[in-house]
C-alpha cells in the first residue's frame, strides 16, 4: 500500500524499541531483526506511537525542525516507506 | 519528632539522590530537592558506585539528563549515558530471545510464566532501558519441567553447571530452578518451578500462582502474566530473599504498589501466609514506603507502621545499600537510616536510647538468608544459624568488624 500525505500510520505491536541516547533502536519481534533510527527518525517513530495523519507528523517536524516542507515531505514519505516494508509500521488510508 | 539522646548523622545526599530516583514519582527527579542535592557537591564516584551496586544507574541518568545534566561533570554523564545504552541493547536482546522461547514453550504445550526482567521492565517502567537485567527467569509448573529443559537442550542450550544426568535429577526432586546458557549469545535462563529453596521455606510452594494466571501482550505477542497482587508477593518473596540488597527491587515493589492502588491486601497477606512469607511482604511494604514514600492504603498501612520489627531491619537494609563495600552498616548510621521512617509510624522513640544499641546488635547476629544459604540443616535444627551468623560476620570483617558496628 503507497502512502500519502492522508494516509494514516502507525507503529505495528510486535516490536519493541529502547531510547538510545537520543537515537532508538526498534527489535521486530517477528523476525528479531535491529533497526536504528537517528535523533530526527527517533521523533518520527516517536508521533507514530498512535495512529496519525502524515500530514500531521510533516507540520509537527517543520514546527521543531529548520527544513524545506518539500524535503521535509519527501524524507519522511521515504522513512515511513522504509518502515512499512520492514513491518515495522501499519498504513490505513 | 522522635526524641533523641544524641543527633544521629544525617542520610548522605548521595543516598537521598539514589531514593529520589527509585521513586515511582517520576516527577522527583524535577523536583527542587533533587537540584539542590545535585548542587550540593556529590561525591560522584561514590554515588556511580552505589547506583551500580543497586542496579539504578540507567534511572540515574535518566532522571539527571532530563533535568540538569549541566551540573553533572562530563565524564560521569558520559559513563551514566554508557551504562544508559548497555542496559537498552541488552533489554531488547534478552526481550527477543524471551519471546522466542515462549513461543516455543507455547508450541511444545509447556506452560510458561516469565518473571522479572523485560516484562516487569516494559509493564512497570515503560522502557526496557530504565531497568537492568542480567538474565532471564521463567517459571514453568512442577510437570513442565522436565519437558522445558529439553527444549532448551534441543535449542542448544546448556546447563550452566556440568553435572550428570543423575544429578540434573537430584536437583529437579529437591531444588527449585535449573541455570542454562544459550549458544553463541550471552543469555542466561534460569527455569524456576519455585521461588524458594525448599529448606528456605517453611510453608507450601508457590503451585498457588498458577490458578489465576492470567495472559497479557508483550509486543504484540500474547504472554501468560502474574496478576498484581501475585506478582507483588513474589517480588517481596524475592526482594526479602536476597536481603533487599538491590534498590532496584524496592524500587519494583513500589512502582506496582503505586500502579495499583486497589490491590487486594488481605489476599496477597493471605497466599504468603501459606508459603510463610508474610513478614516478606510487610517488609516490601514498608521499604517503599519509608524509603520511596509510596502511599499505602490505610488497611496496610496500620499493619506495617505496628510492626516494630520493620524499622530496625529497614535500617541495616539501607547500611547494604549505601555501603556496598561493608554490607553492613556501623549503629550510628543505622540510627540515621531510622529517620527516614515516617514520624507517624508508631512510637520510635526508643531507637534512639542507649538500650537500642542491644537492639541493634541483635538484628545483625539475627541469621539472614546467606546464613540459610551457607549452612543448610534441617528446620529442626535451625537454632544453629544463630551460633553460625556470628562466625558469619566474623570471617566477613575480620578483627575490623569491632569499629564497624560503632
Amino acid at each position: 500500500m503507497s502512502i500519502s500525505s492522508s494516509s494514516i500510520v502507525a507503529s505495528v505491536k510486535h516490536q519493541v524499541s529502547c531510547d538510545l541516547a537520543g537515537e532508538v533502536v526498534i527489535l521486530n519481534v517477528q523476525d528479531g531483526v535491529y533497526y536504528g533510527l537517528n535523533a530526527v527518525g527517533a521523533r518520527i517513530w516517536s508521533l507514530l506511537e498512535e495512529p496519525r495523519m502524515v500530514s500531521q507528523i510533516h507540520e509537527t517536524l517543520l514546527d521543531e525542525y529548520e527544513i524545506d516542507p518539500h524535503v521535509c515531505e519527501s524524507q519522511l514519505l521515504t522513512l515511513l516507506a522504509d518502515l512499512a516494508a520492514h513491518g515495522l509500521v501499519e498504513i490505513k488510508q | 519528632m522522635h526524641s533523641l539522646t544524641h543527633d544521629p548523622p544525617r542520610l548522605r545526599p548521595e543516598a537521598e539522590l539514589l531514593l529520589l530516583v527509585a521513586s515511582p514519582d517520576s516527577r522527583t527527579g524535577g523536583s527542587a530537592r533533587f537540584r539542590s542535592l545535585l548542587e550540593a557537591g556529590l561525591d560522584w564516584d561514590y554515588l556511580v558506585q552505589a547506583g551500580w551496586h543497586s542496579d539504578i544507574l540507567p534511572l540515574l541518568y535518566w532522571h539527571l539528563n532530563a533535568t540538569w545534566p549541566e551540573l553533572v561533570p562530563p565524564a560521569v554523564l558520559r559513563r551514566l549515558q554508557e551504562c544508559f545504552c548497555r542496559t537498552s541493547i541488552r533489554g531488547l536482546l534478552l526481550m527477543n530471545e524471551l519471546v522466542r522461547l515462549l513461543k516455543l514453550f507455547e508450541r511444545h504445550d509447556i506452560h510458561a510464566l516469565p518473571f522479572k526482567g523485560p516484562t516487569l521492565a516494559w509493564s512497570l517502567y515503560g522502557n526496557l532501558a530504565l531497568r537492568p537485567m542480567g538474565d532471564l527467569d521463567v517459571f514453568v509448573t512442577g510437570q513442565d519441567v522436565r519437558r522445558a529443559k529439553q527444549v532448551l537442550i534441543d535449542e542448544g542450550y546448556r546447563l550452566d553447571i556440568d553435572m550428570d544426568a543423575n544429578e540434573v535429577n537430584r536437583r529437579l526432586e529437591t531444588d527449585f530452578f535449573l541455570g542454562f546458557r544459550a549458544p553463541n549469545v550471552d543469555v542466561r535462563i534460569e527455569l524456576h518451578w519455585d521461588l524458594l529453596h525448599p529448606r528456605l521455606r517453611g510453608g507450601e510452594g508457590i503451585d498457588c500462582i498458577w490458578d489465576s494466571v492470567t495472559w497479557s501482550h508483550l509486543a504484540g505477542q500474547p504472554v501468560r502474566t502474574l496478576r498484581a497482587e501475585q506478582l507483588l508477593m513474589l517480588l517481596c518473596i524475592h526482594g526479602h530473599r536476597h536481603d533487599w540488597e538491590r534498590l532496584k527491587w524496592i524500587g519494583d515493589v513500589g512502582r506496582l504498589i503505586a500502579a495499583h492502588p486497589d490491590l487486594n491486601w488481605p489476599g496477597i497477606r493471605r497466599d504468603a501466609a501459606r508459603m510463610e512469607q508474610d513478614p516478606a511482604v510487610l517488609m516490601g511494604a514498608f521499604l517503599a514506603s519509608s524509603l520511596l514514600g509510596v502511599r499505602l492504603p490505610d488497611t496496610i498501612r496500620g499493619i506495617v507502621r505496628n510492626d516494630r520489627s520493620l524499622p530496625p531491619q529497614m535500617g541495616l537494609v539501607c547500611g547494604r545499600l549505601f555501603r556496598p563495600k561493608h554490607n553492613l552498616p556501623g549503629f550510628r548510621e543505622w540510627q540515621s537510616y531510622l529517620e527516614l521512617v515516617d514520624a507517624s509510624s508508631g512510637e520510635l522513640s526508643w531507637m534512639f536510647q542507649p538500650r537500642s544499641f542491644l537492639r541493634y546488635l541483635a538484628w545483625v547476629v539475627t541469621p539472614n538468608y546467606w546464613t540459610r544459604l551457607e549452612l543448610r540443616v534441617p528446620r529442626s535444627f535451625a537454632l544453629l544459624h544463630y551460633v553460625y551468623r556470628p562466625m558469619q560476620l566474623v570471617r566477613r570483617h575480620g578483627i575490623a568488624l569491632v569499629d564497624r558496628l560503632k
